[in-house]
């Protein structure tokens, strides 16, 4: 059995579970985390955490049923409607992160295995350097002189974004925009800098030994910007893409990562960029023709076989 | 000035206002991380090398405490931009740091879940995470934590507004606090006869916690002649956990911030 914990408010949850079920009747359990917060209770021993249950209404979830689990945990506490409801569901957020990265079955991806991503480019460097990926020359800094010698320094001009996992949109640096501001804003509150990689954009699936990887054109710098991007997908995915997909995945323990790539127009190279472990991907999923999804979910099936009820660090 | 020292804590942090005071005493600069007294640069390299410079009112940063940030969710864009790039600041600055910053956390992962995988012989001790104290542990000394944040709401019977807590049941005559503070460890309240037999498990224990650059963090256990339970872990233990060892571990802690 496979059991998914995520917001039935969330299409990349909602697509991923109709996946799994296609595998077949009676192979999954789904569980909604805003309903489990509004009307559901926990009771998790942690010294026996394979009898864990989560009951809800009416039906009574034992972790010791299922081999396989997909979660995908959002904190949903500030959209609570009321302080207490926004407490409760905290604490629910809080408890299903531990109990799904501690618990005894394959977990994609459990949630506490990597937190990098909370710090852009200290996220970038760890990851390139287990897989053995080059980045973009980056720069950290509240400092505006630090600032301008590394602008200066980059020929190909350069980008500027957040330095955490909060959604901002990369900029070019444009002197006559930006060069005023630096004095003001950075020493209250470092930014990241970039060189800027002249090239298509890739976003790459990897799940299990599987990547499929699409490049992305687009006419704005941060392609998120806009709808009319071309997708294409790459037939030939470079092999040190490959093992090194394949290196963090097993390195990290997460099966399941979306890959942020950017490819320089000029020579042909990978830059990587970020790892997601909880990949919006259904789009991509949707033109590769359920490719992805269907892979999840065969994962997933593989794990809940009894053959191979397995923790997921014991195998990729 | 012998070295410039600094210090990630919120503004509340008492232990590290104290700890900045003594370390002044000795004659040794020290600054709270603040907007506008730190100047950070963080560069990487196309092939991944990453080097910091820090410099605190003007000085070289030589060392730094980190007790974490708050997030304050009337600033919180802004605080998490400043976290984040503490984040990569600290994991890759070349000078001691205790508590440094890894993949698994801002400040050292030490769920107890994850520390008895990791030790051997070290088991959890009862704890049970729900909305009620469980039978197994109806009779037995309980302690309560919020399930949401980890704060210690009391002791015996759950009240006020958090529904879901953690339940550790636990025997005092039985506990002991082992606390880490750089390269140096303080055991209190160990009883001689059981101290034989937790050694070995204390000394795992120590060497997993360097691992996960905790080098200021507090361990509870339980110790029988049979088992020794875990019954909590911090990386940011409160002045009430070291209060009679305070000199001690500030010292410990400044001579590994000054190596």
């Amino acid at each position: 059995m496979i059991l998914c914990i995520g917001l039935a408010a969330d299409d990349t949850f909602r697509h991923t579970v109709a996946a799994i079920a296609r595998q077949g009747p009676g192979v999954v359990d789904v569980i909604d985390m805003a309903q489990l917060a509004f009307s559901g209770t926990v009771s998790f021993p942690l010294n026996e955490l394979h009898a864990a249950t989560i009951e809800l209404r009416g039906k009574r979830y034992s972790l010791d049923r299922y081999a396989a689990a997909f979660v995908r945990l959002h904190d949903i506490s500030h959209a609570a409607p009321t302080q207490s409801l926004g407490v409760r569901s905290a604490a629910i957020y809080r408890i299903l992160c531990r109990v799904f990265t501690y618990a005894r079955i394959s977990v994609l991806n459990p949630p506490l295995r990597d937190r990098s991503n909370f710090s852009k480019l200290f996220h970038a460097a760890e990851l390139a350097s287990i897989a053995g990926w080059r980045t973009p020359r980056s720069c950290l800094t509240s400092d505006p002189k630090v600032a301008r010698a590394f602008i200066s320094s980059c020929t190909g001009g350069v980008i500027f974004k957040g330095a955490s996992g909060a959604k901002t949109w990369a900029t070019r640096y444009e002197r006559s925009l930006h060069e005023s501001r630096l004095d003001d804003l950075l020493p209250s509150c470092p930014v990241l800098f970039q060189e800027c990689i002249d090239g298509p954009d890739v976003r790459a699936h990897a799940i299990g030994d599987s990547l499929f990887a699409e490049s992305i054109a687009s006419t704005k710098l941060d392609y998120r910007m806009t709808r009319g991007n071309q997708y294409c997908t790459i037939e030939s995915i470079p092999s040190e893409i490959r093992t090194g997909s394949l290196s963090l995945q097993r390195q990290s323990q997460l099966p399941f990562l979306g890959i942020d790539f950017k490819i320089d127009r000029a020579t042909g190279e990978w830059f990587f960029l970020e790892a997601n472990p909880m990949p919006g991907y259904e789009g991509y999923d949707r033109r590769a023709g359920g490719a992805i999804s269907e892979a999840i979910a065969v994962w997933l099936r593989s794990k809940s076989a009894p053959a191979s009820a397995v923790p997921f660090n014991s195998a990729l | 000035m012998l070295a410039m020292l600094l210090v990630l804590a919120p503004p509340e942090d008492e232990v590290a206002t104290r700890f900045e005071r003594m370390v002044r005493s000795r004659g040794v600069g020290v600054a709270r991380a603040a907007i506008g007294t730190v100047s950070m640069q963080v560069e990487l390299t196309r092939s991944g090398t990453a080097s910091v410079e820090l410099r605190a009112l003007g000085a070289r940063v030589h060392g730094v405490l980190n007790r974490g940030l708050s997030i304050d969710s009337e600033s919180q864009f802004e605080d998490s931009e400043r976290l984040a790039a503490w984040w990569s600041a600290l994991a890759y600055f070349p000078g001691p740091v205790v508590n440094r910053p890894s993949r698994l956390g801002f400040l050292p992962e030490l769920d107890v879940l994850s520390l008895v995988e990791r030790v051997p012989n070290l088991d959890l001790a009862p704890m049970h995470i729900g909305s009620k104290t469980p039978p197994s542990l109806t009779g037995s000394i309980t302690n309560i934590h919020s399930a949401r944040d980890g704060r210690f709401l009391g002791r015996g019977n759950l009240h006020g507004e958090e529904e879901l807590c953690l339940f550790t049941g636990f025997d005092p005559e039985r506990t002991c606090r082992i606390l880490w503070a750089g390269d140096k460890s303080f055991a209190t309240d160990i009883k001689p006869s059981a101290s034989i037999g937790a050694a070995g498990v204390i000394k795992a224990l120590g060497k997993e916690l360097r691992s996960l650059s905790a080098t200021f963090s507090l361990v509870v256990l339980q110790v029988s002649s049979s088992s020794i339970e875990l019954v909590h872990a911090t990386p940011v233990p409160n002045l009430s956990n070291f209060m009679e060892l305070e000199e001690d571990v500030y010292e410990a802690l400044l001579n590994h911030l000054l190596q």
